[in-house]
């Protein structure tokens, strides 16, 4: 073959497919136009009947077109919705037959199925998918096996606890998803939260920390001021995040000793996060025992000494609020005010300027 | 002699007939890798992870790191924009690198800045000393670092690494908008998979155009200019959808530094941003991937195609070109740095696959593309090859271009559409056609420029782009879908 023909064949092939390229474009854009026009249309006149359903679901009739498209929406719906407004829904969807296909999906062949059928049990709240949901946390796909879990966090049931810290034992699920399915199951789960203080597994062990410093189990300071010394690193950080939450001010003494003996240790074996979580621990816990050591670590490295500052600041900010002067706003928070009054003048001073740059985590939003 | 000539140029019209199948079939099969991924993630349907991610008081936070130099025009819309992310808990620092023009005194009646005392002990060195610290006494979680310009971006990135409290860093430029939710996307891999994933990169887009309120865009619009429109088209095709095509991979070897997400330990691991590279991007994407093949670990650098991160692209052709030149020299250096790697099995895919196609079809493209046409003009000139020939040639070439470019425009219609009206889509049809059509030869020229700076060992054109601000008119823009 000569190089005239290998270009003569490949202008056949690309004026074969550039016009098809073109086609297939504007044909696409035209059908999704008309798909969204149709959609909303749908939308349009089945609202009326999802929101009814809010109020009284088996009043609806559910064949037909519109029936289904009542169906799509409410789906939608559902992740935005709790307590009675979403117990309505799912029993549209119940009797609709969505969510016993979704239970039979559980067991779909195709991977996205069964993904999808996760998702909607779970927005749906439905305990009967719970045990389907469990086995699925040994799915073999990564992503089934991260949805079942979040699934069976919205469920919200306290059995699911046991499987759940399994999965994340044998690392099948990741600690993140395992950490929020928890909070979702609550204090009911507290039982099974305290055992897995002591479990062997260290990433079962700083879930758990930081699971009970998150629901307020107060009933776990003693066992989370053990862990300040565990072995694993993220272990030792969960539980003084988790004390620093629960606010126990006869937690202040530990954390004090821990960090002063991170102050002393030798630089190569610092633990730079480890001492920055006690420091915003004992800013959280806001005892004035703890100000001696913060204004130590004003002293150290930047990182350290913008912790301190922060801590410092929220201490000073909640000793006003407390004393009842006049509700501080945010700005008033970064003036020397909101330093606590037992520090040395000399700090107090530089502090009021390093104070300004605490920084103010967005709230979070457990919905 | 004429017959040796005719010989020599037939091998050499082979020879580039091979390198331009080899290379548009690549493009092709990444573009196609990269819809099979964008198809896999719409079949499995929305997902409450997002929602998740942004509940769990156990989500990492993130230090966000933009560096400014002379951005007056846009830079307060930028922060406001990072300070307006759907995030749970992050700061965000700017690293005002010496702007001679008003960047900081923006910033400073914005967010009402007070200095600080800037203690800092360096995790990364720097060469540009830091001047001041501030901080906003606005119930915003941003901290303002005045350094001394040396003219290297990388330079300000460390001195905000090193001020950086937690345990991510996020870059992002400061001519630039991430969208609301692109720091929740882009952190989704290191909360699913966070023994192994060490960075993630976003997409970039031009954001030319398009309507911005308060540090939010809206309906995005194609720019007004054809040479930003055919950036448009070009971003969309080498860095959404080829990054998602390697990142599938596992041989992503550029995080954009306009949005890039990475471990804070990792980067310092690395001794921060190369302050001599002029592609600190790739650089420290690759050294990442050194230092974690080389250790045994097993890790993942990931590309996030849905987390968008909208920026300002040149509009002149004197500051395009400007910039590919160091693009080009910039990659030459890398290339360079990381030679070893080259080939290497030891360095898996990376080192077998993703570093050669860089150093052949990124690197050396251009030097093939202006010989295909130049040996075609020395062809004619010599009479060993016919006019129709030439037509033939130069025809199939800018076929083969087009059809790659429609097919990343078809990905974009199917997956994301984020441009919606029929104007803007036959703005991109045109521009689909004119890029084949003397963009690109402008493109390998200047490329080529920049590979001679390097081979000569020549300073990069630094000089500023010339940066028109956002178009802030549009009182209440709909979101991007």
């Amino acid at each position: 073959m000569t190089i005239r023909t290998a270009f003569e064949i490949a202008l056949l092939v690309l004026s074969l497919t550039l016009p098809l390229m073109f086609a297939t474009l504007g044909f696409l854009k035209l059908s999704r136009e008309w798909r969204s026009r149709r959609y909303d249309q749908l939308v349009e006149e089945t609202r009326p009947l999802v929101m009814a359903a809010l109020d009284a679901p088996t009043s609806i009739d559910l064949s037909g077109r519109h029936g289904a498209a009542a169906e799509t929406i409410a789906a939608s719906l559902l992740p935005q919705l709790r307590g009675a407004d979403r117990d309505n829904l799912a029993n549209l969807l119940e009797q609709g037959g969505m969510l016993p296909q979704a239970r039979q999906g559980l067991r779909s062949r195709r991977a996205a199925r069964r993904q999808r059928s996760a998702e909607l049990l779970g927005a749906a709240g439905n305990r009967r998918a719970a045990a389907g949901l469990a086995k699925m946390l040994d799915d073999r796909d990564g992503e089934v096996r991260q949805t079942a879990a979040r699934a069976l966090g919205r469920i919200g049931d306290p059995l699911s606890v046991p499987p759940l810290l399994d999965a994340l034992d044998r690392k099948r699920v990741s600690a993140h998803t395992v950490s929020m399915a928890l909070l979702r199951i609550g204090s009911a789960g507290a039982g099974e939260l305290t055992i897995a203080l002591a479990s062997d597994s260290p990433r079962v062990r700083a879930v758990a920390a930081d699971t009970t410093g998150a629901l307020g189990l107060i009933a776990a300071v003693p066992t989370l001021e053990d862990l300040l010394t565990d072995e694993n690193h993220t272990t030792r950080i969960s539980a003084v995040r988790a004390l620093g939450r629960l606010g126990v001010p006869t937690a202040t003494p530990t954390l004090i000793r821990r960090l002063q003996h991170e102050l002393v240790v030798p630089s190569l074996t610092f633990d730079d996060d480890y001492a920055r979580a006690l420091i915003t621990s004992l800013g959280q816990i806001g005892e004035r025992s703890a100000i001696p050591v913060l204004e130590q670590s004003l002293m150290r490295s930047y990182r350290l000494s913008s912790a301190a500052a922060d801590a410092l600041s929220e201490m000073g900010a909640r000793r006003a609020q407390h004393s009842n002067h006049e509700s501080l706003d945010s700005e008033d928070r970064r003036t020397s005010d909101s330093v606590p009054s037992e520090m040395s003048g000399e700090t107090r001073d530089g502090v009021a300027s390093t104070v300004a740059q605490s920084r103010t985590p967005q709230g979070n939003n457990l919905s | 002699m004429k017959e040796v000539a005719i010989d020599l140029l037939s091998a050499l019209d082979w020879l580039v007939l091979f390198y331009f199948l080899v290379l548009n079939t690549s493009y092709l099969m990444l573009v196609l890798a990269a819809a099979r991924q964008a198809g896999h993630s719409l079949r499995r349907g929305p997902t409450s992870n997002y929602d998740d991610i942004f509940a769990n008081p156990a989500t990492p936070a993130v230090s966000v790191v933009m560096a400014a130099y002379n951005e007056e025009a846009c830079v307060v819309e930028s922060v406001r924009a990072a300070l307006g992310l759907r995030y749970p808990e992050f700061e965000v620092i700017v690293v005002d690198d010496g702007s001679s023009d008003r960047t900081f005194e923006r910033l400073r009646a914005e967010f009402d800045l007070a200095e600080v005392a800037p203690a800092v002990d360096p995790d990364v060195g720097t060469l540009g000393a830091m001047r001041s610290m501030h901080a906003s006494t606005t119930d915003d979680p941003l901290v303002v670092v005045r350094k001394v310009n040396v003219q290297k971006r990388s330079d300000a990135i460390n001195a905000g690494l090193n001020v950086a409290q937690y345990p991510l860093v996020c870059c992002v430029d400061a001519d630039s908008i991430l969208e609301a939710d692109a720091l929740l996307r882009v952190v989704e891999p290191f909360v699913d998979d966070p023994d192994r994933v060490i960075a993630t990169g976003g997409s970039i887009r031009a954001i030319n155009g398009s309507p911005v309120y308060r540090g939010q865009i809206g309906e995005p619009q194609l720019p007004r200019g054809w040479l930003a429109r055919i950036q448009v088209l070009e971003y969309l095709r080498s860095f959404l959808l080829g990054r998602s095509g390697w990142s599938g991979f596992g041989g992503l070897l550029i995080i954009s530094g306009a949005f890039g997400l990475y471990r804070r330990d990792a980067l310092i691991d690395i001794g921060g941003f190369d302050t001599d590279s002029l592609a600190e991007d790739a650089d420290a994407t690759i050294a990442l991937h050194r230092r974690a093949i080389e250790r045994g670990d097993d890790y993942r650098i990931v590309f996030v195609p849905d987390s968008v991160c909208w920026t300002e692209v040149p509009s002149s052709r004197s500051d395009l070109a400007r910039q590919r030149r160091r693009w080009s020299h910039g990659l030459f250096q890398v290339m360079s740095k990381h030679r070893r790697v080259i080939g290497n099995p030891r360095y898996g895919r990376v080192g077998i696959v993703a570093m050669p196609y860089y150093l052949l079809f990124e690197l050396l493209g251009a030097v093939v593309e202006l010989v295909g046409v130049a040996a075609v003009v020395l062809g004619l000139a010599l009479g060993v090859v016919s006019i129709d020939f030439a037509i033939l040639f130069a025809v199939v070439a800018i076929g083969f271009g087009i059809a790659v470019s429609l097919s990343a425009l078809l990905v974009e219609e199917v997956i994301y559409h984020k441009y919606r009206s029929w104007p803007d889509l036959l703005r991109l049809v045109a521009a689909c056609l004119l890029e084949n059509l003397g963009y690109r030869q402008l493109h390998a020229w200047w490329r080529l420029q920049g590979l001679a700076d390097a081979f000569g060992n020549r300073e990069p054109e630094w000089g500023e782009i010339h940066r028109a601000g956002f178009a802030a008119e549009q009182p209440a823009p709909q979101p991007p879908r």
